[in-house]
């Protein structure tokens, strides 16, 4: 085990230091072997050792006052550090140990450097044996302790070996690459763990080398990039997403929780030019110490500020021991809210920005918006969605005033939706990792241009995401997380019924509700039955008023009317509940034909008795004909003559049919006009 | 906000590290706000010396980053910026106290304890910093690190993060260096 070669000084001082007292002088004639030029050196260095004390140990002191207070000339001492920092980043280029492209770390080769994140470097690698194909390659960075990675991984290999879905990119291995520096200073130690089987002959503490993880080659873009960049409407983002459901319930079932979902960890390429998702790195982020763990931030601050944004409140709550499926469907939550909106529940500038107790607090406590209540808080302050994010007053206010000064241009060309500027993207977008999650609302600065990328106006992005998906959403964001999703399957299963407008099981149902997804559901069979209840209604009309005109008391009249007014009522409501709008192009000759017959028996004065009624009538019959599209229909039975009580009436239906006819209203004096010249 | 984020991350994504301009407008950037964050501080807290280094850079860094993915090579970058800057303010506020109780203009005081308290760290850093350019001259990794550790407060395995090196070689510069200088300053027998 020992070796001859001379070793440097730092190396034999540290491992003297390592050696109770008494051997250390021992120890540095041996590993000095001879040379006394070293070994004084060295023996000074431990008398210093000796004397020092916690010298250095502590950061420098009076460090805030300083700065705080300092009054001089600081354009010279920018200028003079920057020199020093410029120098620093040449000197230092190539000396850290680059795992690049070209080397060969066990049976891979890698080819390029593909992406980065806070975990490491993925590169794209060949792999020569058993088989030969491409992978990524994902080297972990240092300060992890490499030998509880890789046990970690190794623990939950065989889960990871039974996963087999197309949604899920596999990991394949793991091992250990060891450090590059270790390996030339440390010859004693320079095997290298190549196959993943630490050694107990490793360092204390923490393990040497670096981890790295295999994994399926996915050529993607994260799912929100993707869906911006392709302005995929909502439909299709959700069809998407009941992907990335399925995927992590395959996974849940194996017993695996991912514990990062994020949109950079769920890539989305195109195959026969049709979008798949993948989600990558399951089993990876255990292996690497989960994030939120016992540490604080003044420690190893780095590692704890995971994916705030996407972290669900028990990995808040840096109890590990208590992280289970359903923080991964809190995760969905935040995924899907930002598909829907353009911008995650807690923006991640705004959480890390807060400081560390307080980010806690907030995605522990804060209630999120819903997706829709976000969307119209911006659509109606038109701010961008970076400000006023908490809905609090004050901030909102400001957000209108930075709107104010920053105006947008409006109908921009929309070939290329994106603006510019969105941070650091990878060439290819291969394994993207760096890509700046939080940064969505850069990406879609404006309400416009989030409801720009999904193929819609803001006013319809907030009404369908109103109702349904703001109860999936929420229900997945649940603080508490007996009341989310039970499962991810279930999650995706209330989407689905959100698709063919099923009931959800997010929703607390109420009759209304039930009976309005009837209605949507059976659309067509609701326009045939709507017909008939036209039909039969016009025909009670009628009855209603030959009945009528054989009463002569005023009493009974009186009584008709009223009924007649609730029989108008009635239809207004009918026709309203048809929503012939969503009908429009399909299923109208019926409905057509249906409102004809009825204007027909308006028109031969069925109802002259009762005017008021026979105004409403028209007014439904008229704005049911302009839903779908019968313009000229509309504009017949709405010019009418009927008694002077009904001019408001009349005047609003003209004024809505000059709005779709783009004819001018007709104008008060001939309204009265008509409605006088009584036959 | 939107802005200076957008222009920190491009400063600190520069792919081999900042080239004199970048440097010099990270620099400012992360200077203004190492500086509002102490002024802010003073303001909230009487005993600000109690916010320490490590806290300071952290919390500069999170304000003016944030993004937790940004490239972390870029944080290497930053904090290099951060703890140049804070070793030349520093050791510019020890020059200017020095020069002020060598009469500049100041009248004599006799030597008192609460003088000698407060002139120590002034003295240190002065020293640290010269010898750790000495340091710089025989290897500059080394003293790339124990300003990070001593400036910029952090700790070995962030350091070392921030610098790409393994934590164990780490450990050996630390120790090697925290004496090497310790050696130098006090006046050690050998050189």
């Amino acid at each position: 085990m020992p070796t001859r070669e001379p070793r440097q000084t730092d190396t034999i001082l540290l491992e003297a230091l390592k050696r109770p007292p008494g051997d250390r002088e021992g120890y540095l004639r041996e590993a000095c072997a001879g040379n006394q030029n070293l070994l004084a050196q060295l023996a000074n260095l431990l008398r210093a050792y000796e004397q020092a004390g916690s010298f250095l140990e502590a950061p420098a002191a009076g460090l805030a006052e300083a700065i705080a207070s300092a009054d001089f000339d600081e354009a010279r001492l920018v200028r003079a550090a920057a020199e020093e920092v410029a120098a620093l980043a040449t000197q230092s280029e190539g000396s850290g140990p680059h795992d690049g492209p070209g080397s060969v770390i066990g049976p891979y080769k890698l080819l390029e450097r593909i992406g980065e994140g806070g975990f490491g470097t993925v590169y794209l690698a060949e792999q020569k044996e058993p088989v030969r194909r491409r992978v990524a390659v994902k080297v972990i960075k240092l300060g992890m302790d490499t030998r509880q990675v890789i046990a970690r991984f190794e623990a939950e290999r065989q889960a990871l070996a039974m996963m087999d879905h197309p949604h899920i990119a596999k990991v394949l291995d793991a091992g250990t690459i060891p450090s590059p520096t270790q390996v030339a200073d440390s010859p004693w130690r320079g095997e290298g763990q190549r196959e993943g089987t630490p050694s107990p002959s490793q360092g204390e503490g923490r393990g040497e080398g670096r981890p790295y993880f295999v994994m399926e080659l996915v050529k993607g873009v994260p799912i929100t990039q993707y869906c911006d960049d392709q302005r995929v409407p909502l439909r299709e983002r959700l069809a998407l997403f009941t992907d990335v459901c399925h995927a992590v319930q395959h996974a849940h079932q194996k017993g695996i929780i991912h514990r990062d979902l994020k949109p950079s960890n769920v890539l989305v390429s195109r195959h026969d030019d049709k979008p798949v998702v993948k989600v990558i790195d399951f089993g990876i982020v255990k292996a690497t110490g989960g994030r939120l763990t016992e540490k604080t931030i003044h420690t190893e601050w780095r590692q704890l500020i995971g994916t705030p944004a996407y972290m669900s409140p028990e990995q808040a709550g840096m109890s590990d021991l208590d992280v289970d499926t359903r923080s991964d469907i809190y995760s969905l939550g935040v995924l899907l809210y930002e598909l829907l909106t353009g911008t995650p529940p807690f923006d991640a500038q705004e959480l890390l920005s807060a400081g560390f107790d307080e980010m806690r607090r907030i995605i522990r406590e804060v209630e999120p918006p819903k997706p829709s209540t976000r969307l119209s808080s911006l659509l109606t302050a038109g701010i961008p969605p970076r400000a006023g994010r908490r809905g609090d007053k004050g901030s909102r206010d400001q957000g209108i005033k930075g709107a104010r000064s920053e105006p947008r241009p409006e109908g921009r060309g929309d070939s290329e939706p994106r603006p510019s500027g969105s941070g650091p993207r990878p060439a290819d977008g291969t394994h993207a990792q760096p890509l700046p999650y939080g940064r969505g609302s850069d990406r879609a600065s404006s309400v416009l241009d989030i409801a720009r990328m999904r193929r819609t106006d803001p006013q319809s992005l907030a009404r369908s995401l109103r109702g349904d998906l703001d109860w999936i959403v929420m229900k997945c964001l649940e603080k508490d997380r007996t009341r989310r999703y039970e499962t991810a399957n279930a999650l995706a299963v209330d989407i689905q019924r959100h698709l063919v407008h099923d009931p959800i099981a997010a929703r607390p149902p109420s009759r209304q509700y039930r009976l309005r997804k009837m209605l949507r559901r059976y659309r067509g069979s609701v326009a045939v039955a709507a017909a008939f209840v036209i039909l039969l209604g016009s025909g009670m009309i009628a009855s209603t008023v030959l009945w009528q005109r054989a009463a002569r008391e005023a009493r009974e009249t009186e009584r008709q009317r009223a009924s007649a007014e609730q029989i108008a009522t009635f239809m207004e409501q009918t026709l309203a509940s048809v929503a012939p709008s969503v009908a429009r192009g399909r299923d109208t000759m019926l409905l057509r034909e249906v409102l004809n017959s009825a204007a027909e028996r308006i028109r031969a004065s069925e109802l002259r008795a009762a005017p008021d009624a026979e105004v409403r009538l028209r007014f439904t019959i008229g704005d049911t004909y302009r839903q779908i599209g019968a313009f000229s229909e509309a504009h017949g039975i709405l010019r009418v003559r009927v008694s002077a009580i009904a001019v408001w009436r009349l005047r609003r239906a003209s004024r809505t049919y000059a709005e779709c006819s783009g004819r001018p209203p007709i104008g008060r004096g001939a309204l009265r006009r008509s409605t006088r010249q009584v036959p | 906000m939107n802005s200076l984020e957008h222009e920190i991350t491009r400063l600190l994504s520069a792919s081999d590290g900042p080239d004199r301009a970048t440097a010099d407008r990270l620099l400012t950037l992360v200077y203004q706000q190492l500086r509002k964050i102490a002024q802010e501080r003073m303001q909230q807290e009487r005993a600000a010396h109690t916010l320490q280094a490590t806290a300071l850079v952290h919390e500069a860094y999170l304000r003016l980053v944030g993004d937790p993915e940004a490239r972390w090579q870029g944080r290497a970058h930053f904090f290099a910026a951060a703890a140049e800057a804070m070793r030349r303010i520093l050791v510019e506020r020890a020059r200017r106290r020095s020069a002020e109780k060598h009469g500049g203009g100041c009248q004599r005081v006799e030597l008192t304890d609460s003088i000698a308290c407060e002139a120590e760290p002034a003295e240190d850093v002065v020293a640290i910093s010269e010898a750790l350019e000495r340091l710089s001259q025989e290897d500059p990794r080394k003293a790339e690190l124990v300003k990070l550790r001593y400036f910029a407060g952090l700790t070995i395995a962030e350091a070392a993060d921030a610098m790409g090196i393994s934590h164990a070689t780490a450990e050996r510069y630390w120790a090697y260096s925290r004496l090497k200088l310790y050696q130098w300053i006090h006046g050690g027998p050998s050189l």
